[in-house]
């Protein structure tokens, strides 16, 4: 077991390195130098612009500053945010929380909700019941999350104004609710981005879940189970969704760059204060630091993820800590 | 262990198919058992449908998607006249949702095109080398596919600020040839240890020609299922990007511009998200239908559910 953490831990630096690496020559490719957006202002006397290319390091070769950008990370820097005035690391520091939040409420309300109704179709296969189910979730998981969350924040948002449109708390009331109703206020607003996650990836796991299941499901010992009169429920939870979680599991590594991928939109449209939000802001006010250090970070947060998905494979399956 | 090969890994793993040896296709007996599945007709008739209307889209569309009205005939609910109803300087959205599957599917195609390229060349390569190039390859893809597509596109395009429509298409094809790579190299690392390639290095074959004639006529169904689910994939990449403003370039429109365009005014005017969103869920649902589909009906061991 501890071989199999360690090369895979490895392999997640290997990553890390990469995504290093390609961000760095993403940067020194592109036209133009980080400076250009202060320092083509004329008003700008040459020997100030020349102070803050030394300052920022940008007079040495490629390959020291190429080391530099290395080190910096391992030690968390991330440069200078040029339209929030601080480092990018502060600024990372404030929001990942946010998107932590509104994440892991999300993945787990799709798995748990993915797992059961994928489970329920597969021990009923070609009932009417997983018939319109399987219609549904092929349906939902095509579903642009864009899309789904600008509806549903019209829907229950702007005409039903069952919830909250946008951000994470009230921003008039907030300070002054008591502890409890400042929780219920966050959940208030947290219910329709994680409803919209959790209705596209929660399908996508429910027809990988479904699927995983038929496959056990037709297997020698589920067979045995019916003949020996063990019920309906018993065989579906008992025997076969044990060994149907597996390809879940891996399903949960694998998910995690496009769920990311999915929170910057959901976070744009419902204006939640996450660090997809943050690169989109960063973007549009031509931030490249933000920018970079928002895709080094979640890289090594997609990376922790699959690392943490592999373990837990691992835990599950012990054919996979030797093979 | 579980064989799980849903469409919707589409969604998950940047459009790679799970890897399964699958034989060469045969057109005339593919298309028998296809002609057969009512699913996939309906899938490939919606299709042929929307891709009759960006083909003939100025046969079809009732006005100019550019033509604008007097402002009286501004933020128009759907009606007779307008099918789709108006935008907020009197354009007509139906005409301009036509057209908009003009951008939105050679966008993608193209797009298609280039990774499935890239991704082929370099899948092949690493896969019929083998050794230490090979695990160099593989390991950069596996890094590569951890990143989150949508946030690499963004540092992209923060770099290179406005882009125009080819450079998009450049871009997103350049960024999606992960997953295709990671498919072929499985494949052709497989099959390079058949009997049939040792027998035409037997007989005295080089390397390129082992590739070329025995080795990549295997890769055609694997590379036609993920073909079709890229199509969907980039599609929605596309409307992803333009919905938040780093997209397709003004005055040209694809749906997600289009969604983006109405967004402002959905409180008032639900017609100017919907309908272009319609026709992109559409058009995502019956390519991955038809894709699932060709799957089954490619491989021999899952037979296709009804």
């Amino acid at each position: 077991m501890a071989g199999f953490l360690l090369r895979r831990a490895a392999q997640s630096v290997a990553v890390l390195f990469a995504v290093a690496t390609l961000t760095f020559f993403l940067l020194h490719l592109a036209p133009g130098d980080p400076l250009d957006a202060i320092a083509s202002d004329a008003r700008i006397p040459s020997d100030v612009r020349d102070s803050l290319r030394v300052r920022f390091g940008l007079d040495q070769p490629l390959a020291i500053q190429y080391a530099r950008h290395l080190t910096g990370i391992v030690q968390g820097e991330f440069g200078y945010s040029t339209s929030q005035h601080r480092p990018v690391g502060d600024v990372m520091a404030d929001v990942i929380p946010n998107t932590l939040l509104l994440m892991g409420a999300a993945m787990f309300l799709a798995f748990a909700g993915g797992i059961v109704l994928g489970a329920l179709q597969g021990g009923r296969a070609d009932s009417r019941f997983d018939r319109i189910a399987s219609a549904l979730t092929t349906t939902m998981a095509t579903l642009p999350d864009f899309w789904l969350a600008s509806g549903v924040s019209l829907v229950f948002a702007h005409k039903l104004r069952w919830l909250p449109i946008a951000g994470k708390v009230d921003p008039a009331m907030h300070m002054l609710l008591s502890p409890g109703a400042q929780i219920l206020d966050v959940l208030r607003h947290m219910a329709l981005p994680v409803f919209s996650l959790v209705v596209i990836a929660g399908s996508v796991v429910a027809r990988y879940q479904r699927a995983a299941l038929l496959d056990i499901w037709s297997e020698d010992y589920v067979r045995t189970a019916l003949a020996a009169g063990v019920p309906w429920r018993r065989r579906l939870y008992h025997h076969a969704l044990r060994n149907a979680l597996l390809p879940i599991i891996t399903i949960f590594g694998l998910s995690l760059p496009s769920l990311v991928g999915g929170a910057v939109f959901v976070e744009t449209v419902f204006a939640w204060p996450g660090i997809g939000r943050l690169a989109v802001e960063g973007l549009l006010l031509r931030d490249y630091a933000l920018v970079l250090g928002v895709v080094i970070v979640t890289s090594a947060l997609v990376a922790l993820g699959s690392l943490l998905a592999d373990v837990l494979h691992g835990v599950a399956d012990p054919r996979m800590r030797n093979g | 262990m579980a064989d799980v090969t849903p469409a919707s890994v589409a969604a998950f793993a940047d459009y790679a198919p799970p890897v399964t040896s699958l034989p060469p296709a045969q057109p005339a007996t593919l298309w028998k058992t296809l002609r057969r599945d009512r699913t996939f007709r309906s899938a490939l008739a919606v299709l042929g449908v929307i891709v009759g209307a960006a083909i003939f889209a100025p046969l079809l569309a009732p006005y100019d998607p550019a033509a604008q009205f007097d402002l009286t005939t501004r933020l128009q609910a759907p009606s007779a006249a307008h099918w789709f109803g108006t935008d907020p300087v009197t354009r007509d959205v139906l005409s301009r949702v036509v057209f908009g599957a003009r951008i939105s599917l050679t966008i993608a195609f193209l797009a298609v095109a280039l990774s499935l390229t890239i991704g082929t060349v370099v899948g092949a390569a690493a896969g019929f080398v083998g050794g230490s190039f090979d695990a160099f390859v593989a390991r950069s893809i596996d890094a590569l596919l951890s990143i989150p597509r949508v946030l690499l596109l963004l540092s992209v395009l923060s770099l290179w600020g406005e882009l125009s429509t080819r450079a998009l298409v450049v871009l997103i094809g350049t960024t999606g040839w992960f997953g295709v790579a990671r498919l072929v190299r499985g494949e052709v690392a497989a099959l390079r240890q058949r009997d049939f390639v040792t027998a035409s290095r037997a007989l005295g074959a080089r390397g390129m020609r082992v590739l070329v004639r025995h080795v990549v006529p295997h890769l055609a169904s694997p590379i036609l299922v993920a073909a079709t689910l890229g199509v969907g994939h980039m599609i929605v990449v596309e409307a992803g990007l333009s919905f938040l403003g780093f997209g397709v370039p003004q005055p040209d429109a694809s749906w997600g511009s289009i969604i983006r365009d109405g967004r402002e005014f959905m409180q008032t005017a639900w017609w100017l998200t919907a309908f272009p969103g319609l026709a992109l869920v559409l058009t995502v649902l019956a390519v991955n239908v038809v894709s699932d589909r060709l799957r089954a009906a490619l491989s021999p061991r899952q037979l296709p559910a009804p």
